[in-house]
């Protein structure tokens, strides 16, 4: 029984809500909500040690910090020095720090110094955008992943007066989505879009005193720096997503983009995995409420509890959310657009009022297009910058059709899209171009409405501009 | 030598689906269309490259599939741990774009889809790996 008192999770996911939802549970079986409409899209978040403040980026290059001041929420402060957008935020649970990390390929790390916040340049040395960033638990590295294929650890060298970045190299096929920090300080692990979920060693000397420790089997006395401690977590065939340790650090868990969840115990040469298969849409992060107590968010709209029983398996238990109740049926008709209704062959589509499902978690209150616009806003974004590292398509047809390779040779428009589905777009755009099937067009016509309404107007090409030295010297 | 091995592979999984085949035309001669479905798709070869082995494998599925008459009794004795791989034969099946084939595949895909709901559809359609 899980009885702790837990204040303010965090349980939504960094990508596309445009608000956030703030859990105050005392029992997991009652979960009451507070809802704040705090930008447009928010695109990452942290809590501030004492969750009374929250730092958000609100979909553009700016962090924003808001307080809690008798029930409302204050924007205190604005921290501008990003280029780009802010892809990953993590204030230290030990010291006052910030860091954020941008698609603009540059960390800073803020210090409060007074009322203000100084930022201090972190060169990444990366040639694409960082993703994601998590500080470890003693606050003195951190941990960003990246569109690079790297991992880089930063660490700050007191005699040269600024943190350098150490790199982890040639381990990932494909961006890193996600870090997480082992409790002891040392032990990092990954999750990237090749589908695996590796842990690494981040022992660098003279910033980790004596020789690192790890809780469970194994010996890591010999635990080099970016040395790969265990095998590498092979159970996802497509995107992973959203590792985090148990707060012991003796399992940890992992989620695919095939809407499954891993957990993988006993963490050394042998683990032991099991995955729990979702029945709804794909999630996208996790956190570890207790050692056997696992919340769960993504694309659904509803976090999800899992939980473990007494012999070690791990099952879904209920959504958070209780009104996910109703009826499976009608959802279709809520989330997608008429082109599924009419895959369906029914009248369900289109409902305009979307509060029966999904509760507040509904970004959208009006109109479900909106809601995919923001979605594809965001990944057209990721696409646009041209930093993620995702394979490019071998031919650009639109500007956000982002994505792993062609199903086919023979067909370069059939793509797997952001959710996994397979799309084509209306028309390739060169009307010149035959070589589509006519009739796998017709068919697939019925997913290109499933979400993605509209072809978006042609996006003008933007490359990006050659990142100016200048901007990238380590500020005083 | 990695090749041959895997030459020799796919001539036994192709002996092996030829004796499925035979079984499921003997099922289906005594009209028990589920329990030839559950056969076809029992031990396809999802981890071979080989795609004559898939190719083989699907239209011994097809032929099972195309002979379900009603899709709500079938689900009724058909396992839940069937469904992922029902799944990606049924988008196969939407992709050859026969007609007849189309319509089966969507009746049953719109029952499969309320049972076992929309994490099946992504499941079939994010796996790169093993395709069928």
């Amino acid at each position: 029984m899980d009885c702790k008192k837990r204040k303010d999770l965090h349980p939504v996911t960094d990508l596309v809500f445009a608000s956030i939802q703030i859990y105050m549970i005392t029992l997991i079986e009652m979960a009451a909500i507070a809802f704040n409409q705090f930008a447009e899209c928010v695109t990452c978040h942290s809590w501030s040690p004492d969750h009374s403040m929250i730092a958000l980026c609100p979909n553009n290059s700016e962090v924003h910090i808001y307080k809690l001041a008798e029930e409302n929420w204050e924007r205190i402060h604005v921290l501008q020095k990003h280029d780009q957008i802010v892809a990953g935020i993590d204030w230290s649970k030990s010291s006052n720090r910030i860091v954020t990390v941008s698609h603009d390929r540059n960390s800073y790390v803020w210090n409060q110094e007074g009322s203000v916040w100084v930022p201090t340049l972190v060169i990444l040395r990366l040639n694409r955008a960082a993703l994601c960033v998590q500080w470890s638990p003693k606050g003195n590295k951190f941990a960003v992943g990246s569109g690079a294929k790297t991992v880089c650890i930063c660490y700050y060298e007191q005699e040269n007066n600024w943190w350098v970045s150490k790199l982890i190299r040639k381990k990932h096929d494909s961006s890193v989505t996600s870090v997480a920090w082992h409790p002891n300080n040392v032990l990092i692990a990954t999750t990237s879009t090749d589908g695996k979920c590796r842990v690494f060693s981040t022992f660098i000397k003279g910033v980790d005193a004596g020789k690192p420790r790890k809780s469970g089997s194994g010996s890591t006395s010999d635990a080099k720096f970016g040395e790969q401690q265990i095998v590498q977590l092979d159970l996802s065939f497509c995107w992973s997503f959203g590792v985090k340790w148990s707060p012991t650090g003796n399992s940890l868990a992992y989620v695919g983009h095939n809407s499954m969840i891993y957990f993988v115990d006993e963490i050394g040469p042998t683990p032991s995995a099991q995955s729990v298969v979702l029945r709804d849409l794909p999630l996208r992060d996790v956190m570890f409420v207790s050692e056997k107590l696992v919340i769960g968010v993504g694309y659904d709209c509803n976090p999800m509890v899992f939980a473990v029983d007494e012999i070690g398996s791990w099952s879904f238990v209920r959504y958070l959310d209780e009104k996910k109740a109703a009826s499976s049926s009608a959802r279709y008709g809520s989330q997608l657009t008429e082109a599924f209704g009419k895959f369906y062959g029914s009248s369900k589509q289109g409902s305009s009022n979307d509060k029966s499902r999904g509760g507040l978690h509904c970004s959208f209150q009006a109109d479900t297009r909106e809601y995919q616009n923001h979605q594809l806003q965001h990944f057209r974004t990721r696409w646009k910058s041209c930093d993620m590292g995702f394979e490019k398509p071998a031919r650009l047809t639109r500007g956000w059709q982002f994505g792993s390779q062609p199903v086919t040779r023979h067909e370069p428009n059939l793509k797997i899209n952001g959710f996994g589905l397979r799309f084509l777009t209306r028309q390739p755009a060169n009307p010149r171009n035959k070589r589509v099937d006519p009739r796998t067009r017709e068919i697939n016509m019925g997913w290109v409405g499933l979400l993605f309404p509209d072809p978006p107007t042609r996006e003008p090409a933007t490359r990006q501009p050659k990142p100016d030295p200048s901007t990238r010297q380590p500020a005083k | 030598m990695g090749e041959h091995v895997e030459a020799d592979n796919a001539e036994a999984i192709i002996t092996r689906i030829e004796h499925k085949s035979r079984k499921i035309e003997s099922l289906l001669k005594q009209y028990k269309p589920v329990e030839a479905l559950k056969t076809a798709l029992e031990g396809s070869p999802p981890k071979t490259r080989d795609e004559r082995c898939k190719s083989a494998n699907w239209i011994v599925v097809h032929r099972a599939l195309m002979a379900i008459k009603d899709v709500d009794l079938m689900f009724t004795s058909l396992d839940p741990e069937y469904y992922d791989i029902l799944m990606k034969y049924l988008y196969r099946g939407l992709s050859t774009g026969d007609r007849p084939t189309c319509d089966q595949c969507l009746r049953i895909h719109e029952k499969l889809t309320q049972r076992a709901g929309l994490g099946c559809i992504l499941r079939a359609l994010s796996d790169t790996v093993n395709t069928v």
